[in-house]
């Protein structure tokens, strides 16, 4: 009778291994929502995918999408705040601690993308040849991108080019690989805007003119010779920076809004002189996350335009329909509220790179190597939102600051006032002041962001930002 | 061994001429308890020879007997033996046996079983239904709480219908769950919360609250390795098993249980928004403070505020919005049961409501259940039963935690010189042009503008056929399934608050879940000669579970009626997921009782799982455990006052598998749309060895008994959790910023106490006295650098909660600036945050010591029973208290009255906030500050009942044999320690409370019927 009981207890346990080892493709389950390592880079729609995950990052609200431009400004001297701000207050006032979350988000997304950028470009592929020229296209957009990620990163965490004489001060690490206990230094400014010069002119070779999208909402081989005009003006080099807004204004591709149409073209994506900008629609679901919401009354309105800017327009200048009055605001909060942004459900698109900013590239450009051509690019600006303005007749210094002066009234609350000024040496000085600090005197440690603490302590060879 | 064999040889060979020799006959029958409960195991012997057998699972025996008759000898450890004489004619027997001590032979449901509760060599705790049953609450898990030594359960969320977290002897993960494991009639089933949607942190929901408390014969918490070991992978948090009621054999049993209830709030010492004269009062002061003259000050007030004049009333505004949103909440509960049975079947049916009203308006909870138990006896070795339940619950409630919408929290922040009501007799939006924050109105949202709604249907049934073959053997095969589907919906309204930009949106999420498990077993049991019992255990369980979510979003809507999304007219959004995850598993289980006192039992499991990495796919877990019944030895006998003593203790390993379902695998995520195009980009890096956290745990405890009159049990417990998945943060330039890895290293260990004093026992009148308490050491042990973590700082060698936080010293009296402390000295101030830094506070959310009392009472047919919980040492952060006690950083927004009346204002001497200012640039409200931590020690009445049972004389004439008419009272009375602690004391084990609905107070009465 025992051995019954053993024979059987044997084939049960032997049943029961059988069962276990069947197991193994039992346990073999892959997730639904995503894809292995191994298997997201194999085809052309994997590139296409990848790509466009990088401009989704770029729309994100800790980058283009909200606190990349709203930052610089508040930090600047066009905005005032509204009692009722609340984020990015501390830039505003300066008060911000190194452990601020806006500064660790918007360095982790930038960093996210840059790894994203990495693997397209670094993955190793056999792609037909019938699709060689759209995969050589991504490549390309891939570079570019690269490129304009670290120009973003390092004019947000690091001081301007010519903070010191050779640019040999703290600019970002370079990453161009994955490796997960990656620890990297800062690299100089220098060296870092070596590196995106030589992605964007890798990538302008890569590049067709024809945008993957069809819109301006992806880049295409003009789009980045803009960027690179940008990079190369804030790299002090105004030689290159004029021959490369010229070639974007000569390839006739982009026209300027005219007077009568300027404004509504403020209502809508891809007016005819978008040359690159981050598309917003209804499915981002961008409610209370956008820039816009920012400023209008419907939104958080946390932010207004001081009088500093307001009153820089001449009567009749179409701009001033930017700002519209509020009759809820009272005593140095009155009158305005900002209108660049007027969608209330947030989808406005954010313009990263229009031809107006490019005639004001080339214009300084020219401006500083007393070229008084500039004062033509001046009054294309000018004139556009003030057909009766005088045109332009400073020269030298003069021409310098009317440059600026009409990029400031033509630029504001596009992200891009801070480092005009910090490019220029010159303090932020506000003079209808809403915020405990008035004036903030150039050289400051504060206008750059502080290295996030996350940063500095995951990494021992991460150098912090002085002042923070 | 040789002894051994030697015996088993001469039982074959006796037996065999025994019956080649005689005439013989079958004696069968069924061995049961007092209660009619099979007892499994127990011995059968033919007085004179050594024939004999043991009772199976279902307490049934069958024996061949020589010649014409005999007598059987019965017995079973604890129960007085019995003699019996048998003759052919006796036919099916059934032998009650009388147990010497009632407490000590309790059979009590373990992992894949029942044991004797004498028998057991772990840390078992259980709870009765008595302690369950029409409880008014929607879920069983708030009655654990003070309940079970060391068990904390905290309700996280007041909300009708809202979650519970549990902890058993501590946190035993870092970043993974440390939810115990739920076994409902052996199916280790889904629980905490499923929602998708804005669940609130999973405070909200809880998919517990399908299963009908009522319904509960017992609850069992595994809380050593001996007893969860078992459940290998999954054992490591504690495992509660839930067992429904079945039925007797007996005549059928009717039950009808009825209660109608009132529900308020719990705490008294809740904070209360300002008034009109307050407010206004503040509003000018914070200009003033400002720089503004009081005439400057006035027109800010009258330009922000454009309803000064309320439509509704005529009068001045003046809205107290907090007591806009309360009510006096109504519940009931109607239960039907039936159960009884035959020998061959038995059976138990139940169907029942139960509804709950918040006391916040619209917010609600309701369940319809079903309950079908049925076993079968098919013949005399094969029982088939199967447990069928259905519920539908139905909740409404709304979003918390910071969120503008929260009406806890915009309560205190609307302005009271806002009207509830517009001058068409609307709800008022009109607010939303001068007053931020969405201009919302909780009021309204509350009442029907706005919906929050959930409904879940559960279905669980257990089906199981167990079959005994040979001599000793029993084959059982379960078939599982647990089947969940959740339905949420969310509208926001076109005019007020956040769906005032989208012309109203509306959010429906489902979600399927759909959990089978098999599990296949052979169980051994036999005695050899008086003085040996072997039971061994063998089975082979594989389980799959499977999720899935479906989304839609729709916006513009044609107006507030209609809160679906067939009326949305655009920005339509769609979205769907699935999840998956599987087990298969291997284990066995062995024990060993020596005469009676000695006790010996192994377990082993061998799981392996789609969770773990490729790499470390399958982990084997095992525990040893013995016992020791001093009280049978002759030295504590002859004490005399040692009625039952026990020593027992145990070691094992265990595993947490609940580390989500993909972990290890380098993944790319979608879902990176741009401009209508699909995009995917790197998510998660991959590491093959990720897999299982692991945990040692050893126990030791004392069960005992003396003086006839007192039991209790003590426990030591040290549980060192390893392999703990860290998020090991790494460079943000790699492109992620933590590598998770199974890192770090835990250590909980501590002592339970738990004691029960009869104090009085006479037949008309009884008290007994109750308490549990635990005493709770957590430690981190190994970390790879200590990381902050929102309040807390994670460090090794300090307690896993400790608070890491700005010092706040208070207020400087001569001008209402903020303090804070600069270091962890405590001994210089600054009134600069950027000159302060933070440091461990030496406070923590782990509490030093919890648990319970009880008290009961009986006299005639009246009954008291009460019970107390407490929690001693634990702090918590309110973050929340940063707006609502803001100094006026956030303009215009209202405080609270207590704030009020504790700002400083010149020639203040005891102001406990800093001077009102609006825009305050100062900071002191600045986060991960100590000036919103509190001593959250507390204790509260969680029940005090008072019962009457009709007199038999009085009801026989109604066919009913017992009638129970009750008043009870749950949440009376609540103490805390912290005299400024506004917030209920009842909070996430985190400590972290942000503005969550409080506990409800209730008062019911009840009648009970039986037939």
């Amino acid at each position: 009778m025992r051995n019954i009981q053993s024979k059987n207890l044997f084939l049960l346990v032997i049943l029961s291994l059988m069962a276990v080892s069947c197991a193994e493709d039992f346990l073999e389950l892959s997730p639904q929502q995503s894809v292995a390592n191994e298997e997201a880079l194999l085809v052309l729609d994997d590139f296409n995918s990848s790509v466009t995950a990088v401009y989704n990052g770029l729309s994100d609200a800790d980058y283009y999408g909200r606190y990349f431009v709203l930052v610089p400004d508040v930090m600047s001297d066009d905005v005032k705040q509204h009692p009722s701000a609340n984020r990015a207050k501390d830039y505003a006032e300066y008060t911000a601690r190194i452990g601020d979350g806006i500064a660790e988000e918007m360095w982790q997304e930038m960093w996210e993308e840059i790894n994203n950028l990495n693997s397209i470009i670094n993955a190793q592929v056999d792609i037909p040849a019938s699709v060689q020229d759209d995969y050589n296209h991504i490549i390309g957009e891939a570079l570019v991108l690269r490129g304009l990620v670290y120009f973003d990163m390092v004019r947000m965490f690091a001081q301007h080019y010519s903070f010191t004489a050779d640019a040999s001060h703290l600019g970002v690490p370079i990453v161009l690989e994955f490796d997960q206990l990656n620890e990297p230094p800062r690299t100089s400014v220098k060296a870092v805007y070596d590196q995106i010069i030589s992605d964007m002119t890798s990538g302008i070779n890569q590049i067709t003119d024809d945008p993957r999208s069809g819109s301006t909402a992806t880049l295409s081989k003009t789009a980045a010779k803009a960027l690179l005009a940008r990079v190369y003006l804030y790299k002090d080099d105004l030689g290159n920076a004029e021959s490369m807004a010229t070639e974007v204004i000569n390839s006739s591709k982009y026209t300027l809004e005219d007077n009568a149409n300027y404004l509504d073209s403020w209502s809508s994506g891809y007016s005819s002189e978008s040359i690159f900008e981050i598309s917003m629609t209804a499915s981002d679901n961008r409610g209370s996350d956008a820039l816009g919401r920012m400023y209008v009354v419907e939104g958080y309105g946390d932010y207004l335009p001081s009088n500093d800017i307001v009153s820089l327009y001449d009567e009749g200048d179409v701009r001033l329909g930017w700002f519209i009055e509020d009759e809820f605001l009272d005593g140095d909060y009155a009158p305005f509220r900002m209108n660049k942004y007027p969608s209330a459900a947030g989808d406005d698109n954010t313009r990263v790179m229009r031809l107006s900013e490019v005639y004001l590239i080339r214009a300084e450009a020219r401006a500083r190597q007393n070229n008084n051509d500039a004062q033509g690019d001046v009054d294309i600006i000018r004139q556009r939102a003030l057909p009766s303005a005088p045109a332009v007749t400073a020269t030298g210094q003069d021409l310098i600051d009317e440059v600026m002066l009409e990029k400031r009234k033509e630029m504001c609350f596009e992200g891009q006032r801070l480092w005009d000024l910090m490019r220029h040496k010159r303090d932020i000085v506000r003079t209808q002041c809403t915020s405990s600090i008035c004036t903030i005197t150039y050289p400051s440690d504060r206008v750059v962001l502080p290295i996030p603490e996350a940063e500095l302590d995951a990494n021992p060879n991460m150098q912090p930002n002085p002042g923070y | 061994m040789k002894n051994f064999t030697r015996f088993v040889l001469a039982t074959g060979i006796l037996l065999l001429f025994v019956q080649w020799s005689f005439a013989q006959f079958t004696v069968t029958g069924k061995v049961v308890d007092d209660g009619d409960e099979p007892l499994i195991g127990a011995s059968i012997l033919l007085q004179g020879t050594e024939t004999g057998t043991t009772t199976d699972i279902d307490g049934d025996f069958s024996l061949d007997v020589p010649g014409q008759s005999g007598i059987l000898i019965i017995s079973y450890l604890g129960f007085e033996s019995q003699e019996m004489q048998v003759t052919p004619s006796s036919g099916n027997l059934i032998i009650t046996l009388s147990d010497q001590s009632t407490l000590l032979n309790e059979v009590v449901v373990t992992g894949y079983g029942s044991q004797r509760k004498g028998a057991i060599t772990g840390a078992v705790s259980e709870l009765k239904t008595d302690k369950i049953e029409q409880v008014p609450m929607a879920s069983f898990e708030g009655a654990l709480q003070g309940n079970v030594a060391g068990l904390q359960a905290n309700g996280i969320d007041g909300t009708p219908g809202g979650n519970t977290q549990i902890r058993i002897r501590g946190i035993g993960s870092i970043t993974a769950s440390s939810e115990p494991l739920y076994v409902i009639d052996g199916i280790i089933a889904q629980s905490g919360s499923l929602l998708s949607l804005n669940d609130n942190g999973g405070r909200s929901g809880n998919v517990m609250a399908g299963i009908n408390p009522n319904d509960i014969e017992s609850v069992t918490v595994l809380k050593d390795a001996s007893s969860m070991a078992i459940y290998g992978s999954r054992g490591a948090n504690g495992v509660i098993l839930i067992t429904t009621k079945s039925g007797q054999t007996g005549r059928a049993k009717i039950e009808l249980k009825t209660q109608v209830g009132l529900n308020t709030i719990a705490s008294s010492k809740l904070l209360k928004p300002l008034n009109r004269e307050q407010y206004t009062q503040l509003f000018l002061e914070g200009y003033i403070n400002g720089g503004d003259t009081p005439e400057e000050a006035q027109a800010n007030l009258e330009n922000r505020f454009s309803q000064l004049t309320d439509p509704a009333t005529g009068r001045p505004t003046d809205t107290d919005w907090l007591d806009a949103i309360t009510q006096t909440g109504m519940n009931h509960s109607y239960d039907l049961s039936a159960s009884g049975g035959t020998n061959a079947v038995k059976y138990f049916f139940s169907g029942a409501y139960f509804d709950q009203e918040s006391h916040i308006i619209g917010s609600d909870f309701d369940r319809l259940s079903g309950r079908m138990n049925l076993s079968v006896n098919a013949n005399e070795n094969i029982t088939i039963s199967n447990r069928l339940s259905v519920s539908n619950t139905n909740q409404n409630g709304f979003v918390d935690g910071s969120a503008w919408a929260n009406p806890l929290y915009n309560a205190f922040l609307l302005s009271p010189l806002i009207p509830i009501t517009d001058d068409a007799g609307l709800y008022n939006s009109d607010h939303k042009n001068y007053f931020p924050m969405g201009g919302n109105n909780p009021v309204g949202a509350l009442s029907g503008d706005d919906l929050r709604n959930t409904t879940q249907l559960r279905l669980m049934d257990n089906f199981s056929v167990s079959i005994n073959f040979l001599k000793d053997f029993t084959f059982k095969s379960s078939w599982n399934i647990d089947v969940i589907q959740i339905d949420e919906s969310q509208y926001k309204n076109r005019r007020y608050g956040d769906g005032r930009n989208s012309g109203g949106y509306i959010q429906e999420y489902t979600t399927l879940d759909k959990n089978w498990l098999g599990t296949q077993s052979v169980s051994y049991n036999t005695n050899f000669g008086s003085n040996h019992n072997f039971g061994a255990f063998i089975a082979y369980e594989a389980q799959e579970n499977s999720r899935k979510t479906t989304y839609g979003y729709g916006e513009e809507f044609p107006n507030d009626k209609l809160k679906t999304l067939a009326s949305a007219a655009a920005a339509y959004e769609a979205s769907a997921t699935r999840t998956i995850y599987s087990f298969a598993s291997i284990f066995s289980k062995v024990n060993y009782v020596y005469a009676g006192k000695y006790y010996l039992d192994a377990t082993f499991r061998r799981d392996g799982s789609s969770r773990f990495g490729a790499d470390k796919r399958w982990g084997n877990f095992y525990s040893v455990g013995l016992a020791w019944s001093l009280g049978d030895e002759e030295f504590i006998r002859n004490l005399g006052f040692v009625d039952y003593l026990k020593f027992r203790s145990s070691y094992g390993i265990t595993g947490n598998a609940a580390i989500g379902n993909f972990p290890s695998k380098g993944l790319y995520g979608y879902g990176r749309d741009y401009d209508g195009t699909p995009g995917g980009e790197p998510s998660q890096i991959a590491n093959p060895d990720l897999t299982w956290e692991s945990q040692k745990n050893f126990n030791v405890g004392l069960d005992f008994n003396v003086f006839k009159r007192v039991s209790g049990t003590v426990e030591y417990f040290n549980r060192i959790s390893s392999d703990l998945i860290l998020d090991v943060p790494i460079s943000f330039t790699t492109g992620f910023d933590v590598l998770t890895q199974n890192f770090g290293e835990m250590e909980n260990k501590g002592v339970e106490l738990s004691m029960n004093f009869g104090i009085v026992e006479t037949p008309d009148f009884t008290l007994d006295i109750g308490f549990n308490t635990t005493f709770l050491k957590n430690k981190l042990t190994k970390l790879n650098e200590a990381y902050v973590d929102g309040t807390k700082r994670r460090e090794e060698g300090l307690d896993f909660q400790s608070y890491y936080l700005f010092g706040w010293a208070g207020v400087d009296q001569s001008n209402g600036d903020p303090l804070f402390y600069t270091n962890d000295d405590e001994n210089t101030t600054t009134n600069d945050i950027g000159d302060a830094e933070r440091y461990l506070v030496g406070k923590s959310a782990t509490p030093d010591n919890f648990g319970g009392m009880n008290l009961l009472l009986t006299f005639k047919g009246i009954s008291l029973s009460s019970q107390f919980a407490y929690s001693s040492g634990n702090w918590l952060y309110e973050p929340n208290l940063r707006f609502i006690h803001g100094d006026g950083r956030l303009t215009p927004r209202s405080t609270s009255v207590w704030g009020f009346e504790n700002r400083w204002v010149p020639g203040s001497t005891d102001a406990k906030l800093p001077q009102h200012v609006w825009g305050d640039t100062k900071g002191g409200q600045n986060s991960n500050n100590s000036r919103y931590l509190y001593d959250g020690t507390y204790l509260r009445l969680r029940n005090l009942t008072i019962s009457y049972n009709l007199p038999t004389s009085l009801i026989s004439k109604a066919n009913l044999s017992s009638v129970r008419a009750y008043v009870r009272g749950t949440n009376l009375l609540t103490f805390t320690k912290d005299k400024d602690l506004f917030i209920d004391p009842e909070q996430a084990i985190n400590g972290i409370a942000n503005s969550l609905t409080p506990a409800i107070k209730s008062f019911t009465f009840g009648l009970d019927f039986a037939f």
